[in-house]
């Protein structure tokens, strides 16, 4: 009980050092275990946000610590994890969605083929969100979840995963810069037409500030 | 400082991460510009509002616990899987060859060895001393590995040569555990073997004596 309780005070690096001294001893599977405890829930909330599927998310999630624990040894500075842990969820979401790209515009081929793409095109239009369609009802904490999660997906991707981190994850732009690559200025801008987007999209859903005022 | 050079240092007052120089100047700014003041106020908003969606349980809880495979099953992963490239399935096929030779060697106490030139080969039902057989199969056994894996090396491409590397020598050193634990085992079924000799030994000696005591001839009166 004692080890368990210094190692929840531990800082990831300790643990990194712990689990990496013997990655095969008891010591160092638990200090894993406790990094994985620690980084299982906003992993899976970043990616969830950003792709906005529920069963990718814990897909993915679980795919995020295997490559931690393969990669972990080649982390050269220790107290880096969290931007080098966003790095590794970010890359593994891109890969899907070019995964998912490439298998989609196959099928839209087959579509454009048979004629139906017309339909489907005129099908998502109308898929805008409950309550944005009865602007007069103020909105409840639940519907406002579901609306910004279809918002979310509206924006352009590299600004999506921007607004996430910060919004949701609290990472400095200079953070979100390393894990992502990037310049600051870059993220910054980015950060700046992600929100004005959000903002606009918001706006046309008729979620002005009087549907803000969600029931608690 | 024109409206579109305000709008990412707005980004780092929002987040508060503004330096004092750039906060001073975002404020001013704003102060004075009322478009950019209204943005900022509709940005600020839209941040808050982002914030309802809040943190999901999903109810993961992994346990990751290392994997635990035996020497063996790695080895034969790595070599005789359906995959594997062909000089792995050869080293797979030499390497039971050379177990096979060894099991053999190690029941009838062979020795075997190569040196300046010299080969002699001798083979008996006695165990010798253990520890300089035991040295020198290991040398040989060895020196038979080495020269394999050099024309294995040759044969493979650069880039497997790390891989094989590695492969052959945990090969070798499990190779020379099992022939020290083979040569434990029949060390210690001889020592077996001993003992119960000696203490047959032991007892026939008694039972003579005895024998000899009861047929002596009374002392004479
Ligand atoms: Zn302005």
């Amino acid at each position: 009980m004692q080890r368990v309780d210094t190692e929840l005070i531990m800082t990831d690096g300790d643990l990194i050092n712990k689990f990496l001294d013997g990655p095969d001893s008891p010591a160092g599977v638990n200090a894993f275990n406790t990094l994985v405890w620690r980084w299982e829930k906003p992993m899976y909330n970043f990616i969830l946000r950003y792709l906005g599927k529920r069963d990718e998310a814990r897909d993915l999630t679980q795919q995020v610590f295997i490559k931690v624990y393969r990669n972990l040894a080649r982390l050269k500075d220790r107290e880096r994890f969290s931007s080098w842990i966003y790095q590794i969820a970010a890359n593994l979401c891109r890969d899907l969605i070019k995964q998912k790209r490439r298998r989609q515009s196959y099928s839209l081929e087959t579509l454009r083929e048979s004629g139906a793409l017309e339909e489907t095109a005129h099908a998502e239009l109308t898929l805008l969100p409950e309550a944005a369609l009865h602007p007069d009802k103020v909105v409840s904490r639940n519907e406002l979840k579901d609306i910004l999660e279809k918002a979310l997906q509206e924006i352009p991707e590299e600004q999506r995963i921007v607004v996430i981190m910060k919004e949701y994850h609290g990472l400095k732009f200079t953070e979100i810069a390393e894990a992502l690559g990037v310049s600051v200025n870059t993220i910054k801008s980015r950060m700046y037409y992600g929100l004005s987007a959000l903002k606009k999209i918001l706006a046309q859903w008729q979620i002005d500030e009087e549907a803000m005022l969600y029931d608690m | 400082m024109t409206c579109d050079e305000i709008k990412i240092l707005m980004m780092d007052f929002l987040y508060n991460e503004s330096e004092p120089e750039s906060e001073k100047l975002v404020r001013a700014h704003l102060q004075n510009c009322s478009p950019c003041r209204t943005e900022y106020e509709a940005l600020s908003r839209t941040s808050l509002t982002l914030k309802a969606w809040e943190n999901e349980d999903p109810r993961l809880h992994h346990v990751f616990v290392p994997e635990r495979q035996s020497w063996f099953g790695a080895l034969k992963e790595k070599l005789a899987a359906p995959n594997a490239p062909v000089w792995g399935k050869l080293a797979w096929m030499s390497a039971g060859m050379v177990m096979g030779l060894l099991f053999i060697s190690a029941l009838l106490n062979t020795e075997i060895s190569f040196t300046n030139g010299n080969f002699t080969y001798r083979t008996s039902l006695l165990p010798r001393q253990a520890a300089t057989a035991d040295s020198q199969l290991v040398a040989q056994v060895r020196q038979e590995l080495e020269v394999k894996y050099q024309q294995m090396l040759l044969a493979s491409q650069q880039q497997q040569r790390d891989e094989l590397n590695r492969t052959l020598v945990n090969f070798a050193t499990e190779v020379d555990r099992q022939r020290q634990i083979d040569l434990m085992l029949v060390g210690r079924g001889l020592d077996e073997f001993q003992q119960h000799t000696n203490s047959r030994f032991q007892r026939n000696d008694e039972m003579l004596k005895q024998f000899l005591q009861t047929v002596k001839l009374p002392p004479p009166r």
